[in-house]
């Protein structure tokens, strides 16, 4: 699978750099001819604060023919839009607003308003050609590295991507609260097209560059991870690989470029060419082991080991990934499934055996692709598909759910904390509804937290349970619509527990 | 007392002196002897590139072995292991590597074959039409990078598309360009004062030939030495 990584928000756009620098040798700085990056993989950054888009001079405007480039997605609403204007009137948001002030909700709320309110569909269609136009305009910055883009259109020759990587941080800024939307959006083209995201989580305590608070980072990365994983297969993603910034911390101390290239590294398996013959499926074929017996995205924590070039390496590089190069914690045993990618030469079988052995998954349950490494060096990736589920699980320091747990619970109190100020005195009436719904009300995000901190208790899989939008709940309530997407989407909730009663009521077991 | 240590320091600091002065004076006489004798180098740069070939066969063999042994059944296609090896390096390091080959062909040509110094029946003196003509070093150039360009183009595709080569790696051969160019200026001098010899100038000409030879031909000797280590 070749690659299409687009970094979003600041943390994406530095990881992004990781995957997209080039190979070649530059003459003063100049790249004559092809960007080669490393496994082939292309992309770009999206970002929203122009000025963080002025304080780096690897990405050069994607709108002024650079690549590596960025791409500003607010820009395309002009500062006299009246479709800016009708959303500021009506919801109180400002949709040119930078999204880097920590409120996921924010990016959420505004792409949610161009699902779901029709006249600002058809203000926006009427100025932009397009219904949803910073998604629309995103999207067409990304398609033309895919092979979406079609051999027709393709006029450069050049190998296009069959796949998607967004690589995000989970602290509640633009790349938190603009990942889902725009998932969202490209599976209303291309439901089976692999998309994956590569979240990480940011470490406890202040964060030393936006001195951010923890809780409400926290709250951005539940919102995020909730909406990620709550989306069914085939209209989110494939699959959340999490990263937690805290392990990268206590190996790297605060050097975050280094925990950059360290992550880079430990993906390059993933994103690697130089297949062993004949084990280079098409795209859609590894998309299908991902989500094979899923209906919703799984969690993917990636382990990572490399070391010199020996005899018979399969074991020990198997064993100190799952135990010393775990990227997030976790129980390797819980695991569903591993997906092995490795480089150098090593034995298909044994990789599995040990896998197997490792983690007690029975041989059927791993997938191992294998590819030429670099000189005198093996390195291997294992994604370890949702290793939790253990009951009290989350009592366990160590464990996926202790962590995830301790994310969940302090979101919870940051909302429950009258300074967070969720709802805000002074917003439109029915953004103060429908803010209020969604993180307080009956059906909110709050009692479907504890909902979820509940079944993670219990070591149940998954913890959440379905779907929450800001918008839909108040659209109900002036019973305008019912649909919950952007593309006349039916509620396939509501529809279930319908011909569930039905048949109920006729007597056939569901 | 104190006299006496100066003394003792100043007879050091001359030895010392004297020590480092006597190794560069060998190291000197040592270059201007290898780089005039013809046949040496003519056999030292044979010999790097037909290792450089062996080389390139056998990790291209170990890599067939190697994966071999790690696929059950034993069978893989060679031709599609080439294929999947197969590494786009870059065009702007592709475009360096094919210049610098033409480069090392022409500088050793200028080097051996200009003078009568070093094979004096084969120079570009015995076709005095050339070489009293206005354009005689260009000409002979360009007639270098006609026999060789070939081989030159050929030769940076073949070896370092089926490498791993870092960027770092890449800039070094990249920077065999000037030095050839560096080697080929002096060559280019040695010709244009002859019959003098200007030694040193000569010796830099060698260093700089066979040093690059020897960097365009570093990622396959780096490979081999992994395997053998």
């Amino acid at each position: 699978m070749r690659l299409c990584v687009v970094g979003i928000g600041g943390c994406g756009g530095h990881l992004a750099e990781r995957f997209l620098k080039s190979q070649d040798v530059t003459l003063l700085k100049q790249h004559l001819g092809e960007h080669i990056s490393f496994g082939g993989v292309k992309g770009l950054w999206l970002e929203a604060d122009v000025q963080e888009t002025e304080n780096q001079n690897f990405f050069g405007s994607l709108d002024n023919g650079r690549y590596p480039g960025f791409f500003i997605p607010h820009d395309v609403i002009g500062s006299d839009s009246k479709t800016s204007k009708l959303i500021v009137d009506r919801y109180g948001y400002d949709v040119k607003k930078q999204g880097f002030m920590r409120q996921a909700e924010f990016l959420k709320a505004v792409f949610e308003i161009f699902e779901t309110d029709e006249d600002v569909k058809s203000a926006a269609l009427l100025e932009h050609n397009s219904d949803n136009p910073i998604l629309r305009a995103a999207w067409d910055r990304i398609r033309p590295y895919t092979t979406l883009m079609g051999p027709r259109e393709n006029n450069s020759g050049l190998e296009m991507c069959d796949g998607i990587l967004f690589v995000v941080s989970l602290g509640g800024g633009t790349g938190t609260g603009f990942v889902n939307p725009i998932t969202r959006y490209i599976r209303g083209e291309r439901p089976a097209y692999p998309v994956f995201v590569m979240g990480v989580l940011t470490e406890e305590g202040v964060d030393p560059q936006q001195r951010a608070k923890e809780a409400k980072r926290d709250l951005g990365a539940t919102i995020s991870l909730y909406d990620l994983l709550t989306k069914k297969v085939g209209i989110g993603v494939d699959g959340v690989i999490l990263i937690d910034n805290e392990i990268m911390v206590e190996k790297f101390g605060q050097d975050y470029s280094a925990i950059d290239d360290y992550i880079h590294q430990a993906m390059r398996p993933f994103v690697a060419g130089r297949h062993y013959p004949g084990e280079d499926p098409p795209s859609l074929a590894m998309r299908e082991k991902f989500v094979e017996g899923l209906d919703r995205p799984s969690i993917l924590v990636p382990c990572y080991f490399r070391e010199r070039s020996q005899r018979n390496p399969e074991d020990d590089l198997v064993k100190k990934a799952l135990s010393e190069g775990r990227l997030f914690s976790c129980n390797p045993d819980m695991a569903e499934r591993a997906y092995v990618f490795s480089r150098g030469f090593m034995d298909q079988g044994k990789i599995v055996e040990a896998v197997a052995r490792q983690t007690g998954l029975s041989e059927d349950r791993i997938e191992p692709w294998r590819k030429l490494g670099e000189k005198r060096w093996d390195e291997i990736l294992i994604f370890l598909r949702n290793p939790y589920g253990e009951k009290r699980g989350c009592e366990v320091k160590g464990n996926l759910e202790y962590r995830l747990h301790r994310v969940i619970r302090k979101a919870l109190n940051y909302m429950n904390d009258p300074e967070s100020n969720l709802v805000k005195e002074g917003m439109p009436e029915r953004t103060r509804i429908a803010i209020k719904d969604y993180f307080y009300g009956e059906d909110g995000m709050q009692t479907r937290l504890e909902e979820g901190l509940k079944r993670i208790e219990d070591g149940e899989k998954p913890f959440f349970s379905s779907e929450r939008n800001i918008f839909e709940s108040s659209e109900r309530d002036s019973s305008k619509s019912v649909a919950s997407g952007s593309r006349g989407e039916v509620d396939e909730d509501a529809v279930r527990k319908i011909v569930e009663q039905i048949l109920r009521e006729r007597g056939i077991p569901t | 007392m104190s006299s006496l240590n100066e003394t003792v320091a100043g007879v050091q600091t001359v030895d010392v002196s004297s020590g480092s002065g006597l190794i560069l004076e060998g190291l000197s006489s040592f270059f201007v002897g290898i780089s005039s004798n013809g046949i040496f180098g003519l056999l030292l740069f044979v010999l790097l590139l037909a290792l450089g070939v062996f080389f390139h066969r056998l990790n291209m063999e170990r890599t067939y072995r190697s994966v071999a042994a790690t696929t059950r059944g034993g069978e893989v296609s060679r031709e599609e292991l080439r294929e999947e090896m197969f590494t786009r390096q870059g065009s702007n390091f592709n475009a360096a590597a094919v210049a610098a080959w033409m480069l090392l062909f022409a500088a050793f040509a200028y080097f051996y074959f200009l003078t009568p110094e070093i094979f004096s029946r084969h120079n570009y003196y015995q076709v005095p039409t050339l070489s009293s003509g206005p354009l005689g070093f260009a000409i002979f150039g360009i007639v270098v990078f006609l026999f060789t360009g070939l081989a030159a183009a050929f030769i940076p595709m073949e070896i370092y598309s089926y490498y791993d080569i870092s960027r770092k790696t890449k800039v070094v051969i990249m920077l065999t360009v000037p030095l050839l160019v560096i080697s080929i200026a002096l060559s280019v001098q040695q010709g244009t004062i002859f019959p003098e010899v200007d030694p040193a100038a000569r010796s830099l000409a060698f260093i700089a030939l066979f040093g690059s030879e020897a960097t365009l031909l570093w990622p396959i000797y780096a490979e081999a030495l992994g395997g053998i280590r």
